[in-house]
């Protein structure tokens, strides 16, 4: 838990200090002396009364007049970089220039020992931001507390200072309650030249205008929208904006997302709350064209009498305001026409920028409606992200779309007379559960082959894939015996009773009553992965996408879920308002889902789009990849396997079913990579087991088996990088404990008959698809070595100007990529040079690219990259979700098509895109890259 | 006490630079102070814990093989900017491939019992922020350990009372509350406080003046400490 100072917020260190308090400290240390008669210049100084950004103010006492005055100084005293010194400078000089009844007067500027200080008059009470401190005030008080501030700032504005940084923690009140304007910390006079050029934000964040926000100049504009901000926490409590950081407050302040204030505060009369956002307006040109502007209308509403400020959709009330006073309503029509006349000038002169701005917002807007995660959300995120193409085609637009179309989206379809069964059969049709008498049959076709007694009522049940275990709930426990022996292989207790069960793959969920939650356990190990909250009811019914690891529940809130059983998330929630009643299924290809209602006997029917062009696999529990980050993942010739290797697991999934398919559990580190190769193989390598292979093998039902333990011990040590297409040639490299022993070792497959090719830290191969050549590149020599396949000569050697990390051929073996610390650079096969006409390119992280040639995919921090392979620009960004786990150096493989690109994450989950699809939807909503 | 400007004569990064050949010693010691902030880089840059402790410590072996120092120049300036930079650099090209372990497992350059918690990531907005941030934390830490073992050599009364006022200021009337505690006046107190905060300075500017080549980066290096934390 990090503990932070009081005072500014900073961590702590670890021995309780604040680093950066203990460092102010330091350079001003006589702040330990607080009445010790310190003086400085002719003033005498007491406490520290305020403290900011740079400054800190003291009471001090002015020698001779006898008074007393609050004196700041900077922080860093002498230490002040001189960028510092001429800020404090220029807030002093600017400050003295102004005179008024609501600023804070300054009294002097001066330096003692290359301390600059200023002095000002000293306001005892509090500010307003203390005042305000999660308690709206009252409409009234508030209304004449900012038309008294607006004052201040307008008599500013016309000696030409703008205030830049008004927050209610610079608004103090005096003995009589009224505000005085202080801090001009940021104030710059209008005309001044900027000194702001660089990227910092000066203002605070929560008060600062959108286009502050932005790094744009201030402007009169952004003082007004401060002034709305101050009155907004005024009457609501609360700042316009909230975050967890500065930079998140800076997005929504860019976005303009605001929460009206009569949500917060519905006693706030309509009017003012118009003011308020009036003020507010994300574009400049929408808020009061001056401070005064808002002072005059705040008057008005003190009046009682009609604002100027019209809320959007008020014409009604202006028109009534018209009839009341026709003889100024014509006068005001005729300034409101100049006005508009104006305004209109000046928009067409920023129409561009508005456009920009509304772009911008609708894309806030869409990943606001995305992440509300309810049904419907999917549509319209899409249709606002849709408009936004429209102002402006771009690949953030995409990167939304993308994320959008990740998801799942539902809605109801119909209600049907009928009365859904639970499913009942194993997942390859074989074992049926039946219940009578007492006791739980299952039969395979028409023989029993296992019975449970003892159940007075049908218990809820769950059959594995092949029907040879089932779960059975019995109160608060999950029991899982094997079939036939009955033997239980796990127990798996909760703190509630369950009331439903289902079964798929390594995945058995069931749902619980009084907790309300849905529990998820790995079948093969018992291990608990997840639990499941958000039910607000007894949770009623669960179940599996078919053959998926996606899982949909209902509960007697009246909600449906979706979930990612394996990831542990909410993917989709449909709230409907009646409760509901188990079982709940799905149709036979998982579009639709039966949800019974609880009373009545009628079954709702939704219907559920699943994302077309994005698959999630995970393993369930967060497994790290495996150490070596090179073919950590492999698709089959087909495209419908890929293989994983994690820590402790390799796994083969199967894409056409969305789940494992197989998993081979390790025992130490023996298998470091796999690979598919050739039609019907699986070979697995690591530093201290042999080479294993596994053959897969269909069976009737469409689904693969693999051998259950891999054949074979042949060499060991070496890693497996690179396997031919046709099954005939595998790449190992060989990093042996003398250099001189480094090799790339090639076996043929299936003599098993080795060659070593001597390659000093190898670390890269490929094989290319004619079988002619094999690429070999090392992490700590310079170049590729090109040997001739099957002879095993070296053919030549390929001035690559850096280390070759990844190497791989094109799917026609015309070219071989090479990636590495310079970039990427294709070479041509049939004479080993650099391809023309392609540039030497970036240097991009984890890359793959298509065997088609059409893509280089690269990682980000939480994005796949794609660029062209033709000229190497970025065509699209496809997101990951925070909830699919880190990407970290994650590993990408693209399918043999090139159709299908899959992202191995940090923490074992398998992310896979199929790039015709994914253009294909977007294309659907008018987007292309 | 040695004036700051004395200090240079055995600041370790100086000479390291002056010698431009092996000072291993030296550089450890150095590189075994500031393993945070790179791990704090690693993690930011998107590593797990213990991913991010690997690559440090391949870094540092790598490192102190001295290859890296061959091009360092010594008007180059900070400690700090250079193992940022090499460090970018190992990050881009080492590509975490696994040396330590490739013949066997290697030496450990440096001895860890756990991995450290990785850093709180959301105050800073970018992975040489959240160095530079680790950097100047860790640099304090380092001047608020030079300042205790100094004040425990030197038998410095009440310290441990004390010490917390270099990042607090004292609230109304605890000096006073203290003063019957520790029998001193409040305004011995208060300067006893001074005294110290005057000496934490000093701590500071010595650990600093190890990590530049000279007097005159000490005060620069010192405002953009401030700035860092701020």
């Amino acid at each position: 838990m990090m503990n932070a100072c009081s005072k500014c917020g900073n961590e702590l260190l670890a021995t309780g200090l604040c680093p950066s308090c203990s460092l102010r400290l330091s350079l001003s240390p006589d702040d330990a002396l607080p009445d010790d008669g310190r003086a400085m210049g002719n003033y005498e100084l007491f406490e520290e009364i305020g403290r900011g950004g740079m400054g800190v103010v003291y009471r001090a006492r002015q020698a001779g007049l006898n008074r007393d005055v609050a004196l700041k100084m900077l922080i860093a005293g002498e230490f002040a970089s001189e960028e510092f010194r001429r800020r404090f400078r220029r807030e002093a000089e600017v400050a003295a220039r102004l005179r008024h009844p609501g600023i804070v007067a300054i009294y002097e500027i001066g330096e003692e020992d290359g301390q600059l200080f200023y002095t000002m008059e000293l306001v005892s009470g509090r500010n307003l931001g203390e005042l305000t401190r999660g308690i709206p005030l009252g409409a009234r008080d508030a209304a004449s507390l900012v038309s008294r501030v607006a004052d201040a700032v307008a008599h500013a504005h016309s000696k030409g200072v703008l205030h830049r940084d008004l927050k209610p923690a610079n608004i103090l009140l005096d003995s009589f309650g009224q505000p005085r304007v202080a801090d001009f910390g940021l104030a710059r006079a209008e005309h001044s030249p900027a000194d702001t050029r660089s990227a910092h934000i000066l203002g605070s964040p929560p008060y600062l205008s959108p286009e502050l926000a932005s790094g744009a100049a201030a402007t009169v504009a952004s003082d007004v929208y401060a002034i709305g901000a101050v009155l907004y926490q005024l009457l609501t409590g609360r700042a316009p904006f909230h975050g967890e950081n500065v930079a998140q407050i800076l997005a929504q302040v860019r976005d303009g997302q605001i929460i009206r204030p009569r949500q917060l505060n519905p006693a706030i009369p309509r009017d003012l709350e118009t003011i308020c956002l009036k003020c507010l307006s994300l574009e400049p040109g929408h808020r009061y064209p001056d401070v005064a502007s808002i002072e005059a209308d705040l008057t008005r509403f003190l009046a009682d009498e009609p604002i100027l400020a019209k809320p959007p959709g008020a014409a009604g009330r202006m028109l009534r305001w018209c009839r009341r006073k026709p003889a100024v309503a014509a006068l005001l029509s005729l300034v409101a026409a100049l006005i508009i006349a104006l305004v209109y000038g000046s928009l067409a002169f920023g129409r561009h920028k508005a456009a920009l701005e509304h772009r911008t917002s609708l894309l806030a807007e869409s990943r606001n409606i995305r992440e509300s995660g309810v049904s419907g959300a999917q549509s319209r995120a899409l249709s606002a992200l849709g408009e936004a193409w429209r102002i402006r085609a771009g690949a953030d637009i995409i990167t939304e779309a993308v994320a959008s179309l990740s998801l799942p989206e539902g809605r109801l379809l119909r209600n049907a007379q009928m009365e859904p069964v639970e499913r009942n059969v194993s997942a390859d049709g074989k074992v049926r559960i039946t219940y009578a008498d007492g006791a739980l049959s299952l039969h395979d076709g028409d023989r029993e082959t296992c019975r449970f007694e003892g159940f007075p009522k049908r218990p809820a049940a769950a059959l594995g894939d092949t029907g040879k275990r089932i779960a059975i709930v019995r109160g608060k426990e999950l029991t899982i015996h094997d079939v036939p022996s009955k033997k239980v292989l796990y127990s798996l207790a909760v703190a509630s009773r369950l009331k439903c069960v289902d079964w798929s793959g390594h995945l058995v969920a069931a749902g619980g009553s009084d907790d309300r939650l849905i529990y998820i356990w790995n079948a093969d190990t018992g291990e608990r992965l997840h639990r499941l909250s958000g039910h607000y009811g007894e949770v009623e019914g669960i179940a599996f996408r078919k053959d998926g690891q996606e899982l949909a529940s209902i509960a007697q809130d009246g909600a449906v879920r979706i979930w990612h059983a394996a990831l542990g998330v909410e993917l989709l929630r449909i709230e409907t308002e009646f409760n509901r009643k188990g079982p709940l299924t799905w149709n036979a290809d998982g579009t639709e889902l039966y949800a019974p209602r609880l009373n009545g006997g009628a079954t709702d029917v939704f219907g559920i789009r699943w994302p077309r062009a994005v698959r999630f696999l995970a393993p369930g529990a967060d497994e790290p990849r495996s150490e070596n980050l090179l073919c950590s993942i492999s698709f089959s010739n087909d495209g419908h396997m890929i293989s994983s290797m994690d820590e402790r697991t390799c796994r083969v999934w199967s894409l056409r079913h969305g789940r494992v398919l197989s998993a081979f559990p390790k025992t130490g580190d023996e298998w470091m990579t796999a690979r598919f190769s050739g039609e019907a193989s699986l070979w697995m390598s690591g530093w201290n087991r042999a080479l294993r292979h596994a053959a897969v093998t269909p069976d009737v039902n469409g689904w693969n088996r693999f051998s259950p333990q891999p054949q074979g011990t042949f060499n060991s040590g070496p890693l497996l990088v690179a396997g031919s297409r046709d099954g005939k040639w595998l790449a190992l490299t060989a990093d042996a404990p003398q250099l001189g022993n480094d090799r790339v070792e090639i076996v043929s497959v299936p003599s098993m008959k080795t060659m070593r090719l001597a390659q000093p830290s190898p670390y890269s191969a490929a094989l290319s698809t004619d079988g002619r050549w094999l690429a070999t590149g090392s992490y700590s020599e310079n170049g590729v070595k090109i040997w001739a396949l099957p002879s095993g000569e070296l053919h030549r050697t390929i001035p690559y100007p850096g280390l070759a990390l990844s190497l791989s051929f094109s799917g026609d073996s015309t070219g071989l990529w090479v990636g590495g610390g310079q970039g990427l650079q294709r070479f041509s096969t049939a004479d080993w040079t650099l391809t023309p006409g392609r540039p030497a390119g970036v240097g991009l992280d984890s890359v793959a690219i298509s065997p088609t040639e059409d893509y280089v995919a690269s990682i980000t921090r939480n994005e796949v990259l794609l660029h062209r392979c033709a000229d190497l620009t970025e065509v699209a960004r496809l997101p990951v979700p925070g909830w699919a786990g880190r990407i970290g150096s994650g590993t990408l493989a693209f399918s043999n098509d090139g159709r299908q690109l899959a992202l191995h994450a940090a923490l074992g989950a398998v992310i896979v895109w199929d790039i015709p699809a994914l253009r294909k939807e977007l294309a659907a909503l008018g987007m292309s890259w | 006490m040695p004036e700051p400007d004395r200090q240079f004569h055995t600041t370790r990064w100086s000479v390291v630079l002056a010698a431009g050949e092996e000072q291993p010693q030296a550089l450890e010691t150095l590189c075994r102070a500031y393993w945070g902030p790179l791990y704090a880089y690693a993690c930011w840059r998107g590593n797990t814990a213990e991913e991010a402790r690997d690559l440090t410590q391949e870094f540092f072996a790598k490192l102190l093989e001295k290859k890296w120092l061959d091009g360092v120049k010594p008007e180059g300036g900070k400690f700090r900017s250079f193992l940022l930079t090499a460090m970018q650099r190992f990050l881009i090209t080492a590509y975490q491939h696994s040396i330590a372990q490739k013949r066997g497992g290697g030496a450990v350059p440096i001895a860890l019992d756990e991995i450290p918690e990785p850093p709180a990531l959301g105050q800073c907005d970018s992975p040489e922020a959240a160095f530079d941030r680790q950097w100047a934390r860790t640099l304090l830490e380092r001047a608020h350990g030079r300042l205790r073992a100094e004040a425990t050599l030197a038998r410095v009364q009440h310290f441990d009372m004390l010490e917390r006022f270099l990042s607090t200021e004292p609230a109304p009337g605890e000096y006073e509350a203290l003063s019957a505690k520790l029998g001193l006046g409040r305004n011995g107190i208060a300067a006893a406080v001074r005294r110290l905060r005057l000496r934490f300075r000093d701590c500071v500017r010595a650990e600093i003046s190890e990590t530049v080549a000279t007097p005159a980066d000490v005060d620069e290096e010192m405002r953009a400490l401030l700035e860092v934390l701020a």
